[in-house]
């Protein structure tokens, strides 16, 4: 993906971390078939509760309802749809190139995408503390870990290795979230997040080596998205992660004399004078522009080894994922808003 | 008597009950919360019901411009 010398160049105008945090995708048209698939996935969580102790039912839904969907229930009912289509569509792409598949494996791997998800936000927000471990809490990930488990098994057993393609992809995943190696560069940082997103690989990987696919191709492209992903993610969050003293893949892009500056803020009210030489350093050096420079690479990396895999479909996500990104700042931001810091 | 889980998946496929519950919303009190229910043929434990009571205001609302 080229990146137009507008945006390469562009350090006159740098992007705000006001500006960052409206920063977003480009939106994936379903076709039916991936609206049928996108349906099963958003009933999971329901069934997933269901299979809890009767005392923990109602409870559970409630706890997902309140944390995971601002306690609307539309949210709620459309959990999956939340995320980015390529998170899970590449099941759909790799079975469309080679439908080997049968109907119950493949309802067996999107549950199991599904419960890599869930799984993924639930095992971070109780490891981070945004959610309090609680017997329900403990119940409900265990549920998810077997119906993960169940569902991928089923998978492993129609490919030769299978279940030791799963078991090395999860001890991957626990390698990058157990004590993972110091992060110094935003290189370590990207390389250190590949391995926290393995579970959701499991399932790409077993269909993949079913399908005939390139393992390593499918293997690069989800990878090379999920940096995308955390890349967009930290540009978002970009003035909370600074408040909180939180290094992200922005940090990690950072001159010594820009962390300390980052690292000044922490805890700050947003009229400190650290927030403004964060700022001005920020603005100065073109970080942000930098920052989306590296996930639209990203996104160009997913597309690329899509595009080697056979995977056309898959690859045309990729670009519409990055076309409102392969712009100016200025218009990259379609709302204006006064860069200020919020108040904590 | 019907759970909590069994209106979720009821009102994926009953919009009157919804629409029914968006004209009644909100609730003044927990017990008028809890009899709507009831009267639905739904049971909610105490506890569940004061987590349900303490949502009302967004359950409606619409999808917010979020993703994961």
């Amino acid at each position: 993906m080229q990146l137009p010398p507008s945006l390469a160049a562009d350090r006159r105008r740098p992007l705000s971390l006001a500006q960052a945090k409206l920063l977003n995708f480009g939106s994936i048209s379903l076709n039916p078939t991936q609206a049928q698939a996108l349906g099963l996935m958003n009933q999971q969580l329901i069934a997933l509760c269901r299979t809890l102790p009767e005392p923990l039912v109602d409870s559970a839904i409630l706890t997902l309802q309140s944390h995971y969907a601002g306690s609307r229930l539309v949210n709620l009912l459309n959990f999956y749809t939340k995320f980015y289509p390529p998170t899970w569509s590449v099941i759909y792409w790799l079975q469309e190139r080679n439908p080997l598949l049968t109907p119950a494996e493949l309802e067996s791997a999107y549950i199991a995408q599904a419960m890599a998800m869930f799984l993924h936000m639930l095992d971070d927000h109780l490891v981070d503390g945004q959610l309090t471990p609680t017997h329900l809490l403990l119940q409900l990930r265990t549920k998810a870990w077997m119906r993960f488990s169940q569902h991928t098994d089923l998978l492993a057993r129609m490919v030769p290795d299978g279940p030791a393609i799963g078991q090395a992809l999860i001890d991957t995943y626990f390698g990058g979230v157990h004590h993972p190696p110091q992060v110094d560069s935003l290189e370590a940082y990207c390389h250190r997040f590949r391995s926290q997103l393995s579970t959701g690989l499991v399932v790409p990987m077993l269909i993949a080596t079913r399908t005939g696919c390139s393992t390593a191709e499918v293997r690069l492209a989800f990878e090379s998205f999920g940096i995308a992903w955390r890349l967009l993610d930290d540009l978002r969050d970009c003035q909370s992660d600074v408040y909180d003293g939180e290094p992200s893949g922005v940090y990690y892009q950072l001159t010594p004399e820009g962390r300390a500056h980052w690292e000044a803020c922490r805890g700050k009210p947003d009229d400190a004078p650290e927030w403004q030489s964060l700022i001005d350093y920020l603005d100065a050096t073109g970080t942000l522009t930098e920052s989306v420079q590296h996930l639209v690479r990203a996104l160009g990396d997913a597309q690329k080894a899509a595009e080697a895999a056979g995977l056309v479909g898959y690859a045309a996500e990729f670009r519409q994922l990055a076309q409102p990104l392969l712009t100016t700042p200025k218009q990259i931001i379609h709302q204006q808003t006064n860069p200020t810091i919020p108040n904590r | 008597m019907k759970t909590y889980a069994d209106f979720i998946t009821a009102i994926t496929t009953q919009p009157a009950l919804l629409q029914e519950l968006e004209s009644i919303l909100p609730f003044p009190d927990q017990s008028a919360l809890q009899r709507w229910f009831i009267d639905k043929g739904y049971q909610i434990g105490d506890h569940d019901l004061q987590m349900l009571y303490d949502q009302q205001n967004s359950l409606l609302d619409a999808s917010e411009q979020v993703n994961y």
